[in-house]
């Protein structure tokens, strides 16, 4: 049988580019058959190694396709088509050329055989994600940007450096399983730490995410982290130091997530929790574990795509997703305030949406390798009915505290479409979980996630939870929403540290100007003399004692340094 | 108007029934879902099930979560907390 053995990306980058000149009229359907030519290239070869050619004396594999990158690609392409048409409906020509760019960059790296082109693919998504964040086009987007810039920029001089390590110690060139230990696969560890938000280094995802438009957004929360995710998997399964870096960043999501008032914040540590959850399994050393790790992410892209793209109908309609600003909100938007449910439910792992046929494969896999991260992986899941489920919700129905603006804009239908579209894959993954388990990597799994007692605990755990959350709202005992920023650690180097940075610029260019002024005045004074010598060497008949002193010294003085010099 | 009299009119109109509807429907099916689950634990046999798994602990561990939740809002926003957003920094401005 013929088939075309392509990596799908390469035709969203193409794509990316016929966008940036076609008429707005044709841009959502070359968005979107630029995504369906991807699948159709996913689905056509057997797994394998593709096209494979020698360049600067190494090997570059354009395509390797096995379980690992198929489940997440599949991912990544259908997330891309429902960008496309949730983005459909306004006419943003750069944007939508940023993200078909970047879900193309995304895809591609997924299916590079090499480290080179993983590198570079994954860089090229940065950059992209950078240009999504520009494409906002307010002054606070363009700081944010910058910053993604520089956090980018450290990524892959970290992922850079590692592959050059391994590769001039002769290690491998291709993407494989990698060792912590050695020095090129620690950088290059580093370099994937920092794209998935690994602590410290969170801040760049809850930066750039609420200040994106809302399909930016969308964008933003399912491509450039999971490309770190799939990184993770593919070169470090197993690895134990990937489960303490997940315990931080299900700490760090879960709690400010409880706290952030831009519910798009608020959801981006959401996010980060779950991106916890999938590495904290990713790095179990059974192979149950990769199974769920990636499961979870997959789930986790289309829960969070629908709730990113919700709360971007809330940000169309309102200006802003503050949950401050959004009270009362639900009654003008019904149908998105019920497609957030879903998507929000999907994410706190409810049982019949997408995210918990995932989340019990990890729970599992957790309870065979390591038993005291269950409970944890249970509590993630506690915390994100509250904070997930809970908040928007409480925002969405509180009574406003002076009336709201009647919504300047009526809902797209393209945006209620890709919505709809994103619940019924939740719904459908959720309730028939079978094909999604047959895809799973290294090898299938065979699963039940329905049994009564792990239903109904699950049942009982996000109830409680919310139930307890609610509760305490209700008695005043829980922060009311008012519109307020929570300092992270990114606070020291935008505060602090950038305060030091600008006094030592001052500081520096000051000491410039006055080396400027001395060393002026030196060569000034120093010209002066030797003009002056030279005009008492030029008379001929001046003071003969003068000259024969001057020159007396001179010799004195070069003498002297040849003696130093002996 | 005063203070207290602003206060009173607030309270008046967060208790009126049309607009906490949604709340109360809300809350009452969280906690018939929280229920549910804790009486399913009397029809469940226990051998073997680990602790997280049997629903009546399971609901302890969310109603932990639950407060966790609230009290790290409360601590988070009384640390870290600063009003108002800054300036520059409004969301978005997505053209129709």
């Amino acid at each position: 049988m013929f088939a075309i053995a392509l990596n799908p990306g390469f035709v969203m980058l193409a794509g990316a580019l016929v966008v940036l000149a076609s008429p707005a009229a044709l841009r959502a359907p070359v968005m979107i058959l630029s995504a369906i030519g991807a699948l159709g290239l996913l689905l056509a070869p057997d797994y394998g190694r593709y096209g494979a050619f020698a360049q600067i004396g190494l090997t570059m594999a354009p395509l390797a396709l096995d379980a690992l990158n198929y489940l997440f690609g599949l991912a990544f392409i259908i997330a891309a088509m429902l960008i496309a048409i949730y983005a459909s409906g306004r006419d943003q020509r750069y944007e939508d050329a940023a993200i078909l760019l970047l879900a193309g960059a995304a895809t591609s790296a997924m299916f590079v055989g090499d480290l080179v082109s993983f590198v570079a693919a994954a860089e090229l998504a940065g950059l992209a994600a950078t240009w999504i964040v520009f494409c906002a086009g307010d002054r606070g987007a363009y700081r944010a940007g910058v910053r993604l810039l520089i956090w980018q920029g450290l990524e892959g001089l970290l992922l850079l450096a590692g592959v050059a390590f391994v590769i001039s110690d002769g290690l491998q060139t291709e993407f494989a399983r990698m060792d912590a230990r050695t020095i090129g696969g620690a950088l290059f560890l580093g370099g994937l730490a920092i794209r998935v938000g690994a602590p410290f280094a969170h801040v760049w995802l809850k930066d750039v995410t609420p200040r994106a438009s809302p399909a930016g957004a969308v964008a933003l929360s399912v491509f450039p982290a999971l490309v770190g995710v799939y990184g993770l998997a593919r070169a470090f399964p197993g690895e134990p130091l990937l489960i303490y870096g997940a315990l931080g960043m299900m700490a760090i999501g879960a709690v400010f997530a409880c706290a952030e008032d831009d519910l798009r914040r608020a959801m981006t540590y959401s996010l980060l929790a779950q991106l916890g959850v999938a590495i904290a399994s990713i790095g179990l050393a059974s192979p149950a574990g990769l199974a769920g790790g990636a499961a979870h992410a997959f789930t986790t892209t289309f829960a969070y795509a629908l709730v990113f793209m919700a709360l971007g109908v809330f940000v169309r309609r309102y200006g802003s997703a503050s949950a401050a600003a959004l009270q009362g909100a639900a009654r003008s938007a019904p149908a998105t305030t019920a497609l957030l449910a879903v998507g929000a439910l999907a994410a706190a792992a409810a049982p019949g949406l997408a995210g918990y046929v995932s989340f019990a494969v990890v729970r599992e896999a957790a309870r065979g390798d390591l038993p005291w991260l269950a409970p944890i992986f249970v509590a993630v899941a506690g915390a994100a009915s509250a904070h997930t489920l809970m908040r928007p919700f409480l925002a969405l129905f509180t009574p406003p505290r002076r009336p709201i603006q009647q919504p300047p804009r009526t809902p797209v239908f393209s945006m209620l479409l890709a919505m709809t579209l994103a619940a019924f894959l939740c719904l459908m993954v959720g309730l028939a979980p079978g094909w999604l388990y047959a895809l799973t990597p290294p090898a299938p799994i065979s699963f039940w996630p329905f049994s009564l007692g792990a239903v109904a605990a699950q049942f009982a755990t996000l109830g409680g939870a919310a139930a307890a959350y609610m509760a305490l709202r209700s008695l005043g005992l829980a922060p009311k929403e008012r519109a307020l920023r929570l300092m992270d650690v990114d606070a020291l180097y935008r505060g602090p540290f950038a305060g030091v940075g600008r006094w030592t610029g001052v500081v520096m260019l000051r000491l410039y100007g006055a080396w400027q002024t001395v060393s002026g005045a030196g060569a000034g004074w120093l010209g002066r003399g030797f003009a002056a010598f030279a005009r008492a060497g030029d008379r001929p008949y001046g003071d003969a004692w003068g000259g024969a002193a001057g020159f007396a010294a001179i010799v004195m003085v070069l003498a002297l340094i040849a003696a130093a010099q002996l | 108007m005063s203070n207290a009299e602003l206060k009173k009119a607030e309270r008046a109109a967060m208790l009126e029934p049309r607009r906490t509807g949604g709340v109360l429907a809300t809350f009452a099916i969280v906690v018939a879902i929280a229920g549910a689950a804790a009486a399913l634990d009397f029809a469940i046999p226990r051998s073997g099930v680990p602790l997280w798994e049997r629903p009546g602990a399971a609901l302890v561990i969310g109603v932990a979560m639950g407060v966790f939740a609230a009290l790290v809002a409360f601590a988070l926003r009384f640390a870290l907390g600063r009003a108002p957003a800054e300036e520059g920094e409004r969301d978005v401005r997505d053209r129709p």
